[in-house]
Order: C-alpha cells, then sequence, then structure tokens
C-alpha cells in the first residue's frame, strides 16, 4: 500500500488542491489530512463604490484592485497563501470593526463555507478513483467542520477513530497538548493521554497500526517550535525548545505502531524512530504554496520506501 | 482574537480594510528588528573574519587600500541582501539555500552548491580553527602577558603551541567544543551567546578606543620595546621592514586601484555571513515583511563593513603599511627571515597597543569572545544541511539521525567533525594549505550567486507564486526588484571569480585550489548522482519526486 499524508494546509487553496491530487500524482492507495485544515485569517477587500477594491493585504501599502480579472487573481493569491478574502461595503467594514462578535461569526461562517467548498471539489476530483481520501481534523479546527466531513460520502472523517486499512489501521486524534493560543482542540496531557488511549484499546494489531496523532511526540525532535517571549515575540537569535506532548510519546512507546504520523509544529519536519516506531513529522509551508508531505510504500512487513516530499 | 496591519482594531470603527486574525496556533510575532540586528550583526564575527582577511590583503595586494576594497564588497553584498530579503520575507518557514535552490532549481544544482557551501566549507572553517586557536588567539594572549609579566613559561608556552601539534591539539579542542554546543539544547547555546556577544561587543568597542588614541609612533615603541625585551631584537619595527626588503618586497606602494579591486575578494569574507542571520520569520506575511528582513540582513552587512572597514583603516595608520605589509609577506613568503614570534594577525598587532595585562586581556576577549561563540554556527549550519539532504534522502538518512537521548543531529555532526579533523590535520601539518584558505568565500559565494540567481528566475520558473508573495510587490517598470538584484549579484561574483582564478594570493587559480573550488561541486554532484541511482535501482520511490510539485488543478 502507498499511503500519502499531509497536515496543516491551513486553509491554502492551492495546497488542498495539492493534496487532493496526490494520489493520482504519486499512485497513492491512500492519501491522510493529519488535521489543521482551516484558515487563520479574514483578508477584508472594501468596494470603494467605482468598481474598485480596497486591500492591505501583504503590501506596504493599501492597494486597489479593479473588479474582474485583477481583483479576482488577488482573492486568489489570499485563497492560496491559506486566508480566506471577503469583500464588503465601507459600511458593513465600519460595522464589523466596531464588532468582536461580528467579526467572529463572519469568520466562522467563511470557514465552514470554504471547508464545503474543498470537500465538494475533492469528492468532485476522486470520484473515479479507487484513492481512499482520509481528513481528520486538528488543534486549530474549530468543532464545527466536523459535520461537514462526515456529510461527504466520498472522504473519510478521521477523528477519534479507528479506520481498517486493509493490512493496517489508521488511529486519528486531532486534539493537542496546550498551546499559548487557547485553540478550539487543545486539552491537558492527562486528557489527552486518556483520549488516545482509549482509541488505542480497539486497534486489533497495534504493530502494523499507524497513528495519525497531530501533536508530535515530546522532545522527538519533531516538535522543536520557536521559543516566545510572553508577549508571543519569538525570542531573537531563533532559539527553539521542544512543545510535543508527552501523552504521545507514552502512547507511542506502549503501543510502538509501526508508523505515527504527526503535524503541528510547521517548523518540526523531519523523521525519528521511538522505539520500533517511525515518527514522521513533514512539516507545513502552506505560506509558501508548498505543500509538505510524507510518502511511504507499507506491506504487513513494515515501511519500505518512505520520502519528506515538497510538491 | 487579533488584528494586523495598520488598519482599525475591533471597537474603533473605520472603513479601512483590515485583517482579522482568529486565535490559532503558531500565530507568533517574528522577533523585533532591534533584537534581530543586535542578533546578526555580533553573529557576524567580522573580527575573526577580518584577522585573516587583514593578514593577507597587506602583503598579496601593496598599494590595496582596505577601506576601499571594503566598501566596495558592502555594495556587491547589498545586492545580494536585497536578494535574500525578498526570499526569506516571501518563503519564510525555508530556511536556506538548500530548500531555496531546491524549490527554485531542483535538487541536482542545489546538492552540489550547497554541498560545497556547507558541508566542505564549513567543515574546512572548523578545520580552519586550530591554527587560529593558537596563532590568532591563545599563542598572542600568551606572548604578550608573558612579556608583560616577565614570565618565561608562559612565552614557552605560546611558543609551543604554535607548532604543528599544538595546531592539531587546538583544533581538536575547537571540534569537541562544537560538537558539545550543537549538543545542548538551543536555548542554553542562545543564552551562553548572548553573554559572549555582549562582552565581545563591549570589548571590541574598548579596543577601537584604544586603537583610536595610539599613535603610529606610540605602537612602534611597544613593539620594540616587547621584542627587545623578550626577544633580544632590537627596533623590530625597522628590522621587519628591513628584512622584507633584503628578500626581495618591495613595500613603499602607494594606493594602487589594481591591487584595491583584487583585495574585494577577500573583505568579501568578512561580510559574506550576513546572509545566514535572519533566522525565523512570522508565519504571518504581513506588510513590511520585506523591509524588516532587509534591515536585518542589510543592517548586518553594514555594521561588519563598518566594524571591518574602522579595523583596516586603524591597522593600517597605527602600525603604518610599510610594517604591515612587510610583517605579513614575511610570515607567508620567507618565514625563516621574521623576527616576529608569532604570526602578525591583527589580534596580535592590536594587544601591543598596550603593555599592560588588563587592557591586552580586554583587546584579546574582543577576538576570543566573537571567535569562541561563532564557530559552533558553522556546526550547526553544516549539521541543518546535512539532515534537510537527509531527509530529501538525496544522502542516506543516516545522517538525518537524531539521537533520542540527547536530542542532537548525532551522526550529522560526527561526519562534519571528522571531515573538519581531516582539514584541521591540513591546516595544522602541511605548508600548502593555509594559504587555499579564501577559497571558502569562493565555495560560499558561489552558493549565494546560485540562489540569487534562483531568485532572479523565480518570477520567471513560478510567476504565480512570485506574483503573490511580498516580493512580487517590488517591481521597476515590469521588472522585478529581485531579478534585478539577483543578477546585479550573479555579476559581482563573477567579477570576484575573475580574481580568484587569477590571482595565486587568493588561493584557487593552483591546482589544490581548483581541485578544492571545483572539485567539492563536483564531488557533490557525483554524490547526487550515485545516490539517486541506488534509491532508484534498491528503492520503489525515486529521489526525483521529492521537489515536483503536484500540479494543483
Amino acid at each position: 500500500m502507498r499511503l500519502f499524508f499531509a497536515t496543516d494546509v491551513h486553509g491554502s487553496d492551492i495546497c488542498f488542491k495539492k493534496f487532493v491530487n496526490s494520489g493520482k500524482f504519486y499512485k497513492a492507495d491512500v492519501i491522510i489530512l493529519g488535521g489543521d485544515t482551516t484558515g487563520k485569517m479574514l483578508v477584508f477587500l472594501v468596494d470603494q463604490g467605482d468598481g474598485s477594491f480596497l486591500s492591505n493585504y501583504s503590501s506596504d501599502e493599501d492597494e486597489l484592485f479593479h473588479e474582474g480579472a485583477e481583483l479576482e487573481e488577488h482573492e486568489k493569491n489570499i485563497r492560496n497563501s491559506g486566508y480566506y478574502p471577503y469583500r464588503v461595503t465601507k459600511a458593513q467594514m465600519r460595522e464589523l470593526n466596531s464588532s468582536h462578535e461580528a467579526m467572529e461569526s463572519l469568520f466562522q461562517r467563511v470557514m465552514l463555507e470554504t471547508t464545503e467548498r474543498w470537500v465538494k471539489l475533492a469528492e468532485e476530483r476522486l470520484k473515479d478513483t479507487s484513492i481512499r481520501c482520509i481528513i481528520a481534523p486538528g488543534n486549530d479546527d474549530h468543532l464545527e467542520i466536523d459535520e461537514v466531513i462526515k456529510a461527504s460520502e466520498r472522504i473519510e472523517y478521521g477523528e477519534g477513530r479507528v479506520i481498517d486499512l486493509g493490512k493496517h489501521e489508521l488511529l486519528s486524534c486531532g486534539w493537542t497538548n496546550p498551546t499559548p493560543w487557547d485553540t478550539p482542540r487543545e486539552c491537558s496531557e492527562e486528557e489527552l493521554l486518556a483520549k488516545i488511549e482509549g482509541l488505542a484499546k480497539e486497534v486489533k494489531n497495534p504493530k502494523s497500526a499507524i497513528f495519525n496523532l497531530h501533536a508530535p511526540p515530546y522532545r522527538s525532535g519533531l516538535d522543536d517550535a520557536p521559543e516566545l517571549k510572553e508577549n508571543l515575540q519569538m525570542v531573537a537569535g531563533g532559539a527553539t525548545k521542544p512543545v510535543g506532548s508527552t501523552a504521545v510519546r507514552a502512547v507511542i512507546e506502549k503501543y510502538q505502531p509501526m508508523l505515527g504520523l504527526h503535524g503541528h509544529i510547521h517548523e518540526g519536519k523531519g523523521e525519528q524512530k521511538i522505539g520500533k516506531t517511525m515518527c514522521i513529522n513533514p512539516g507545513s509551508a502552506y505560506g509558501d504554496w508548498v505543500l509538505q508531505g510524507y510518502l511511504a510504500d507499507v506491506d504487513d512487513r513494515g515501511i519500505g520506501s518512505q520520502l519528506l516530499i515538497t510538491g | 482574537m487579533a488584528t494586523t496591519g495598520a488598519a482599525s482594531s475591533p471597537g474603533i470603527p473605520s472603513e479601512k480594510p483590515t485583517l482579522f486574525l482568529r486565535k490559532a496556533s503558531g500565530v507568533v510575532k517574528a522577533f523585533s528588528p532591534l533584537d534581530s540586528f543586535a542578533y546578526n550583526v555580533l553573529a557576524n564575527n567580522p573580527m575573526t573574519l577580518g584577522a585573516i582577511s587583514f593578514l593577507l590583503i597587506p602583503w598579496a595586494f601593496p598599494g590595496g587600500n582596505i577601506p576601499i576594497a571594503m566598501f566596495i564588497a558592502m555594495i556587491g553584498g547589498l545586492f545580494c541582501a536585497i536578494t535574500y530579503s525578498f526570499l526569506q520575507a516571501s518563503m519564510p518557514r525555508t530556511g536556506g539555500d538548500y530548500v531555496f535552490q531546491s524549490r527554485l532549481l531542483g535538487p541536482s544544482i542545489a546538492f552540489p552548491f550547497t554541498f560545497g557551501a556547507y558541508v566542505v566549507a564549513n567543515a574546512m572553517f572548523i578545520g580552519l580553527n586550530g591554527w587560529m586557536f593558537c596563532a590568532m588567539i591563545f599563542g598572542p594572549l600568551f606572548q604578550l602577558l608573558g612579556g608583560a609579566w616577565q614570565n618565561k613559561s608562559l612565552l614557552d608556552f605560546a611558543a609551543l603551541i604554535n607548532q604543528p601539534w599544538g595546531f592539531f591539539l587546538g583544533g581538536m579542542v575547537m571540534i569537541a567544543w562544537i560538537t558539545i554546543m550543537v549538543s545542548v539544547p538551543f536555548t542554553l547555546y542562545a543564552k551562553i551567546q548572548k553573554w559572549f556577544f555582549f562582552v565581545g561587543g563591549l570589548a571590541t568597542l574598548g579596543a577601537a578606543v584604544v586603537l583610536l588614541l595610539m599613535t603610529q609612533d606610540g605602537w612602534q615603541a611597544n613593539l620594540n620595546s616587547f621584542m627587545s625585551q623578550n626577544f633580544g631584537v632590537k627596533d623590530a619595527y625597522q628590522t621587519v621592514i628591513g628584512n622584507a626588503q633584503a628578500a626581495g618586497f618591495n613595500p613603499n606602494l602607494n594606493f594602487q586601484w589594481a591591487a584595491t579591486m583584487p583585495a574585494v575578494a577577500s573583505c568579501w569574507f568578512i561580510l559574506m555571513s550576513s546572509m545566514w542571520g535572519a533566522g525565523n520569520a512570522g508565519e504571518i506575511r504581513d506588510k513590511g515583511s520585506v523591509r524588516t528582513k532587509f534591515y536585518q540582513i542589510a543592517g548586518s552587512l553594514f555594521f561588519s563593513a563598518g566594524i571591518a572597514g574602522l579595523f583596516g583603516y586603524l591597522i593600517v595608520s597605527r602600525f603604518g603599511s610599510q610594517f604591515l605589509s612587510s610583517a605579513t609577506w614575511l610570515f607567508t613568503q620567507a618565514p625563516d627571515k621574521t623576527p616576529l614570534p608569532i604570526a602578525p594577525f591583527f589580534s596580535f598587532l592590536s594587544m601591543l597597543a598596550s603593555l599592560n595585562p588588563l587592557i591586552i586581556i580586554m583587546i584579546w576577549l574582543a577576538f576570543f569572545c566573537f571567535w569562541w561563540m561563532a564557530n559552533p554556527n558553522a556546526g550547526v549550519y553544516g549539521t541543518r544541511v546535512l539532515l534537510a539532504m537527509s531527509m530529501d534522502r538525496a544522502i542516506p538518512a543516516w545522517f538525518g539521525k537524531v539521537n533520542s537521548k540527547t536530542h542532537t543531529p548525532f551522526n550529522a555532526m560526527m561526519a562534519t567533525a571528522l571531515l573538519a579533523t581531516g582539514f584541521n590535520a591540513l591546516y595544522s601539518f602541511t605548508l600548502w594549505f593555509p594559504p587555499l584558505t579564501t577559497a571558502l568565500s569562493f565555495l560560499i559565494g558561489v552558493s549565494y550567486a546560485v540562489t540569487c540567481f534562483a531568485g532572479a528566475l523565480w518570477p520567471f520558473l513560478k510567476p504565480e507564486s512570485f506574483k503573490a508573495s511580498p516580493a512580487g510587490k517590488y517591481m521597476i517598470g515590469s521588472v522585478p526588484v529581485i531579478t534585478i538584484s539577483g543578477l546585479v549579484f550573479v555579476a559581482f561574483m563573477i567579477f570576484l571569480i575573475y580574481y580568484f582564478l587569477t590571482v595565486p594570493a587568493l588561493g584557487i587559480n593552483g591546482v589544490p585550489g581548483l581541485v578544492l573550488g571545483f572539485g567539492s561541486f563536483i564531488l557533490g554532484y557525483l554524490i547526487y548522482l550515485v545516490f539517486k541511482a541506488y534509491r532508484k535501482q534498491k528503492e520503489s520511490l525515486d529521489l526525483a519526486m521529492v521537489y515536483l510539485e503536484i500540479p494543483p488543478e
């Protein structure tokens, strides 16, 4: 079986499209998206009333874009970088800027609409193939997106389940240990351990299983993130520290699955053996429009060839 | 919830476009420009790199003007800084030449050039340290303290370590130190480095003040007194000049452009590491990210050029150009005729600005602190590149293994240490290898040029991603600025390569230099081809897939 795993696309249209196409491109039997699928930012485009829209995305000065191809290209660029473009009138902008709740509510709506669009796109592109596509949310994904994924008949929802892949079983948990950002799916190490342990008990043969755990194991080298000051500013000099999960590490050490698929820490690209388990974090460079992933040929003897790819 | 950009935040109604950034992991602020600037300028290590260049320029290019050469090197480097600012602001999570080149030009080009620049050149730089340990750092300290305290044991010890085995053992101490520092948690490494940089920065300031207050006559008197009291050499200053003239060297050359231009290649050696330290950026590419990066990289470049240019001026004006060129010429071309007990690195010569032990130690600290803490950087860079190559399976996975107990890339570090030990032996026990040191700036400079070339082509190779990036906003007419800056730096590097290939003192144009300079790249390419073929035969996944872009549509 050839599997492809990517994670942390964070709303990037182009990265999601690449993920959906990865099965055909790499001749993979199973493609797995490991979590943190949704975007982080709304970018407003304010209608100036004369056919032009003002934007302040990724440039030193506010820029005007004319309705039509120019504006659409700008919106496409924003989507490819992982953000949600949203057209508003001046009055709507004023209203949104005055209400935190309105902003949050709009963000939720756009996020869900985008997820629905992505699910439809995946269904369309995969309909004539036998490629299995599994999507499991991560700590940054709001709980509401689960229903959108579950509703699909073509995409398999991975979170909190053990999926039979033939000779292998796939266990998925997108919850993580606490982060400085108070994200939707994080909990204490004790709770996380209980969640994963509960799932691991359903696995029939851990030795051939694949554990898709969004948080990387603590001190695995796959969990090195920039050290932050209290104001979330990076410490100068590029100092990093391990921020992975002790619960994930404990589970890996206890059950020794064949493969551990992780994400969460975008800078933590790499592979690390913990006992007999090959743990992988392909990292993420979604903002560069690059889909980082992991490609492997696995069989009942274990992992054959494997590559960390930059697709 | 947070907002970014200059627009208003919720609560202050405005019709200006804004950005709404939700709570999500990884939403961090890049380190402040001031923090970055401070880190980069200190990490650039102009003092010890300057010491190597200032040992070469006076004798190899007599009549060359160091501050002018430094200025030209800085202007050339500025275009490299611009290109790297665009790349680092646009691909903030990429981190390094190997991935920049791989993404834009493919691994078959990236591997050989970064192998030469970051595997071979880094190991060579580490290997160079034994010689620096004894001849540039500890040797002069023990000589001058021995003289100041009239302590023969210290003088004898200085002479003892300035022998091949002393160089070699000093080199092994440095390799061990680098291995330890690569192995400790990065936070601890950063903290230790910060303190060394702080002390080194203050000491550098002190050294500059001492030299500024010193007259040439005063310095000459110190040298003569030191040499007379400890080595029985009378009027050492004139003796050095006289011996060089008697041996056929003419130190009486006035300023010449023809001598200044090749000196640019040597000055580039001091400035080139400015591109390395910009570090990790914030994930959200907001307004001004290119400018911030540029301030960081160019600030480091300007600072290093300023420091090196200032000391370049000071050593010529305080030690005298005749003496300086004669002393360095004798050391490199007629070592049996020099009366000086140790290599005339500018560390030794600067410490002679005072015979007071406290001031000697202060000036020594200016060299020691930067040298001691900047060197593990070479180990870090070398191992990171090996890790990246290993992850791409361009070299065996063995190199990328991280020790689960120490949490360090032990195998990559051991490979680097082994290669560095080989270079350490070449530096310690041969006379033909040390002059090849400037090949370092050739190897690294060529890799920079390849990265800049990749940057120049980016708008044409991947126009969509370029247009959407912060770099895509900077155009002159219809020409992307990155294309202009990238190509100008490539032209600057071709200008330097001309001198590398035609000037014997720059170490590349003989057989050993050519083998080292070009052979490193060729060896890198062969390793890439061999391993690629091996994987194709033995494994089911083709190495070529690593950087193939998945079509999105």
